[in-house]
């Protein structure tokens, strides 16, 4: 009898460790390296994908930074050949970067065709046939906006701009009646800081008099010909007619300290801040939307005569699986949540910006101007790519500084040379 | 009784204990400086000889080309600017921090005024603020389009009397060097303050009662009591501020960013954002082995002087 | 004893003169940080309207994040000046009161690690304290902070050691004393002035340190420093209510703190060790 006993107990043990063991979840870590706004997009991915996996018990271990940061982390943790599964490359990275991303095979992105074309191409543009570097999250896009209000103190209304000469007009307009505005309010305002918003507001005024940053094959520096001079001089006009000053457009430390000073109604006219300047902008300010499109009035980026209206910028982030991931498919499954259409459609998800994915662009509906948004979303255009860029980038705005502090004693296309000189150099030592 | 023999006899271990003892104390602060600075630095060292961008750091594909980076940054017109805008950042807020913290310190101490703790406590507050908020405030202050100075410029009179109307503090890349410095004075004396302060405690009070007594006035117990005394902590001072002011770049970057167009970057600033913004790992190396040495050979040249001081006294 | 009273009102206008320009900056930052959010709404900036709130103090208190960061802050910073002035003192001590072969040599050699600057030997730390997976605790801050600020602290208790005559140390053990008895009761009250600078410093280096904490650290352990980075969006846009709040209410216990340190700059010599 005793026997017996024994052998049940033994068999009952045996079914408790195999069960622990078979019937125990797997468990899973994610590490994701991301940005430090991008903490609920994350936490709610992780609820998605939990919940996709009940066999699984899913942790997300991530470590989120500010802007350089981010790279600066990547590349050292990446150095260190750290299994990251997930990361948020800028789309400004992703030629450093090309390297550390494991490609994904398009196939397996169910809606992969959801994505706009131009973010396609830029998210395979390192990548082999077939494959893709990573998902878009969300862009953003730039516009010209006035203010309604101070214009309509001075009696003009039913603003409308297209071409640089309308600025231009309108510009002229303020300055006669400058004695009505409050102290120190300028006409037109730009974003000439130290900081990479004043590279790609330009960049938009250098696409639609026609021109480009460098050459189609990244080799060799074009932004010093006839459009990236006219660009620059369309900036030297407001300067020399004393519409606006030096220090007005050199002081602001980065664009947020800009937008807000235009928000505030230094600048009559802004002649480029983010769609994000009704929203974003507008709310630390206390702001609300409505308020916002009463006060201000917006238009696509104009062009000179015979140019391309409505060029802007996007920017953006790709959320990338990095090629030491030893959990590549849980990691595509949770970049997707995030930068896929269902992350839009859905409340508390933490997303911003706008979508990259045409299934969700109904979601900006409500946004200031969504229409222009929309529209200049068509003509939106990217940055160079290359490692090399933040060098580049450093050359240019040096050059636009560089103008606008001397502009009555250099040329555009003096201080444009140079820079391309100083570029070239860099993209030829490469 | 303990034998006459073994007292001797313990007395002499001791005494050879004794010898160690000052290297003992020396151990804990040598072993920790030297496992975390000493690789380091010559990880640094080695990265200055190699070209080395963030690219080549992930794919391990940094090369040696030598001195190449030292013979580029003498090549490079940033450089001598940077180094330009160093030497005349540290040498005003240096020359600012110490000479008021000095007067702060001595009139703290002097038994003057009642409650000295709370001005002490008050005088920190610029030194323990955040970057950021010390920045901003700034920013606040004298930003063309944010500041309270250039706004009152074309209103107030008085302000144009004393030449303070301008809205280009910040943006005017002949006088922004200068104004940081001064921002850097306002944070930075009451390092400078603490350590006189310090220095002050030290020297006897019953010396000033003595010299009253012969009936020195103030400004002589000042030049023969007090300035000897303190000679050294001024000369620590002096030397410490360089240094630490030498690699001072936060509250640059977030007020100017360096700018505009390199108009006031530091050298610190600029190996910085060579390293983190541009990638420039071997290059960002190789500058800061020259502020290094920059730095190293500004603390010699202080040292000679102590050393001409100290030959002239003896 | 007679205060002549031109020199007394000197004295308090240098100060109170001192006083303003310290504070008078942080003004507009004050201001914004108790002004609701749509505060800087017209131009030119508007300073002197009055609607003054404290909900953006409220609610940087509220956030159990922000109470994290600060106790993080608070931990590293103490626990780096005690190590700092500890190991620091006692090589201080060494080099003030003994002669030893290469004295010199190490006293300088001490002093170049003071040159360093912090952000061309971060890559480096990184990967250091990474093999021995010590990233992102207080381990790791607490001691680069340490050695960050320690060759300032012996130079600085060195030259205070010197200037405390060794007699009263050798009165001391006259009296019976052991070496280390001596120490405690004799030069540690008289150099509490040297060690309440050294040991401010260190904290106050420790407390405001950002690269070092936010690359080798950022995740598990945030400093408060780097708790202000995450009140930043997408768009560089600075929340500068919040920060602002989040800045003072990260100041205030540090001044109240230092307020009670004051005592011990009053110590010194007048502790009346001195006999005759």
């Amino acid at each position: 009898m005793r026997r017996v006993w024994f052998l049940l107990l033994v068999a009952l043990v045996l079914t408790l460790i195999i069960g622990t063991v078979g019937f125990a979840k797997q468990k899973v870590t994610l590490k994701v390296i991301s940005r430090t706004w991008a903490k609920e997009e994350i936490e709610w991915a992780w609820k998605k994908l939990q919940e996709n996996h009940p066999e699984l018990d899913i942790t997300i271990e991530y470590h989120l930074y500010e802007y350089n940061e981010t790279r600066t982390q990547l590349a050292i943790r990446l150095s260190r050949r750290e299994p990251i599964d997930v990361m948020t490359v800028d789309h400004i990275w992703i030629g450093e970067f090309k390297d550390m991303i494991m490609q994904i095979d398009k196939s397996k992105i169910k809606g992969y065709d959801d994505w706009l074309p131009s973010f396609r191409a830029l998210m395979e543009k390192y990548a082999e046939k077939g494959k893709t570097l990573g998902l878009y999250a969300s862009t953003d896009i730039r516009l010209i906006f006035w203010n309604k209000e101070l214009m309509k103190k001075l009696g003009i209304e039913n603003v409308k701009i297209e071409t640089w000469d309308d600025v231009k007009k309108y510009a002229k307009m303020i300055k006669e009646k400058k004695h009505l505005l409050p102290e120190g309010v300028k006409p037109i305002g730009f974003m000439a800081g130290n900081s990479e918003h004043t590279n790609s507001r330009w960049y938009d005024y250098l696409w639609a008099a026609g021109g480009d940053i460098l050459s189609e094959d990244e080799t060799k520096a074009v932004f010093n010909e006839e459009p990236g001079v006219e660009a620059l001089e369309f900036y030297g006009w407001f300067l020399k007619n004393g519409m606006v000053s030096p220090e007005d457009v050199l002081s602001p430390p980065n664009g947020a300290v800009y937008d807000e000073a235009f928000l505030n109604g230094k600048f009559v006219i802004s002649l480029g801040n983010g769609h994000w300047l009704g929203t974003s902008t507008a709310k630390n300010v206390g702001m609300t939307q409505e308020e916002f499109v009463k006060k201000f009035g917006a238009a696509l980026i104009p062009a000179p005569e015979g140019g391309e209206r409505g060029t802007t910028v996007a920017g953006g982030y790709i959320w990338c699986i990095s090629k030491f991931s030893k959990h590549p498919d849980l990691a595509l499954e949770f970049i997707y949540y995030i930068t896929g259409p269902e992350g839009w459609n859905v409340e508390g998800t933490g997303k911003s910006g706008i979508p990259t994915v045409k299934s969700a662009l109904h979601t900006i509906d409500n946004l200031p101007y969504a229409d222009l948004i929309k529209e200049a979303l068509k003509h939106a255009r990217f940055r160079p790519t290359i490692p090399e860029y933040p060098k580049i980038a450093e050359i240019i705005r040096d050059a636009i500084q560089e103008y606008v502090m001397n502009y009555d004693k250099v040329s555009a296309k003096e201080v444009l040379d140079k820079a391309a000189k100083k570029v070239n150099e860099i993209l030829q030592g490469k | 009784m303990p034998s006459r023999a073994s007292v001797a006899f313990r007395k002499e271990r001791k005494m050879k204990r004794r010898k160690y003892i000052p290297i003992l104390l020396i151990l804990p602060a040598i072993l920790m400086l030297v496992s975390l600075t000493i690789f380091p630095l010559v990880w640094a060292f080695f990265t200055s000889l190699k070209k080395m961008t963030l690219l080549d750091l992930m794919l391990g594909s940094g090369r040696y080309t030598g001195f190449k980076n030292y013979l580029e940054a003498f090549k490079d017109p940033l450089f001598w600017n940077s180094l330009k805008n160093s030497l005349i950042f540290v040498g005003i807020s240096v020359g600012g921090q110490v000479g008021f913290g000095l007067l702060l310190a001595t009139i703290l101490h002097s038994r003057l005024v009642k409650a000295p703790g709370i001005f002490r406590a008050l005088f920190l507050v610029p030194w323990i603020a955040s970057s950021v908020v010390v920045g901003y405030s700034w920013i606040y202050i004298l930003d063309a389009n944010l500041g309270f100075l250039p706004a009152m410029a074309t209103q107030s009179p008085f302000l144009s009397f004393l030449g303070l109307n301008r809205r280009d503090w910040l943006t005017n890349p002949n006088i922004v060097i200068y104004v940081l410095s001064v921002i850097n004075i306002w944070k930075g004396t009451a390092f400078s303050m603490l350590m006189q302060s310090a220095g002050l405690q030290s020297i006897p009070r019953s010396l000033y009662e003595s010299a009253e007594v012969d009936g020195a006035t103030t400004l002589q117990k000042f030049v023969f009591i007090t300035l000897p005394l303190l000679t050294p902590f001024i000369l620590i001072n002096l030397i410490m501020t360089t240094m630490i002011t030498f690699n001072v770049y936060d509250v640059i970057l977030v007020i100017t960013g360096g700018g505009p167009a390199h108009a006031s970057e530091v050298l610190s600033l600029f190996v910085y954002n060579t390293g983190f913004s541009q990638g420039e790992l071997g290059y960002a190396a190789a500058l800061s082995m020259i502020l290094l040495i920059v730095n190293l050979s500004i603390t010699i040249i202080y040292f000679m002087m102590l050393r001409y001081g100290e030959m002239r006294t003896a | 004893m007679r205060k002549r009273w031109s020199k007394v009102f000197l004295a308090y206008l240098v100060l109170i003169s001192w006083a303003i320009f310290c504070l008078f900056p942080f003004s507009s930052t004050l201001l914004i940080a108790l002004k609701p959010k749509d505060a800087f709404m017209s131009f030119p900036p508007d300073y002197f309207s009055l609607r003054l709130t404290l909900e953006n103090f409220a609610t940087v208190l509220k956030d159990p994040n922000w109470l994290k960061y600060y106790g993080d802050t608070i931990i590293v910073a103490s626990f780096a000046s005690l190590i700092a002035v500890i190991i620091g003192s006692l090589a201080a001590y060494s080099f003030a009161r003994y002669n030893f072969k290469f004295k010199n040599f190490f006293m300088i050699f001490i002093l170049t690690f003071q040159m360093i600057p912090g952000s061309s030997i971060i890559i480096p730390l990184y990967n250091m304290f990474a093999n021995f997976n010590l990233l992102d605790t207080y381990i790791v801050l607490i001691l680069v902070d340490s050695v960050g600020t320690m060759p300032l602290i012996i130079w600085l208790m060195r030259g205070y050691f010197s200037t405390i005559p060794k007699e009263l140390e050798e009165a001391a053990f006259m009296d019976g004393c052991t070496s280390l008895k001596a120490f405690w009761k004799v030069t540690f009250p008289l150099a509490a002035p040297g060690i309440a600078a050294s040991a401010i410093y260190a904290f106050v280096r420790a407390f405001n340190d950002y690269i070092i904490a936010r690359t080798l650290a950022g995740s598990r352990i945030v400093t408060y420093t780097v708790g202000l980075t995450m009140f930043t969006n997408q768009y560089e846009g600075i929340d500068m209510t919040l920060v602002a709040a989040a800045s003072f209410t990260a100041l205030l216990p540090i001044i109240v703190m230092f307020t009670f340190f004051h005592k011990y700059f009053v110590i010194g010599m007048t502790g009346g060790a001195l006999k005759g």
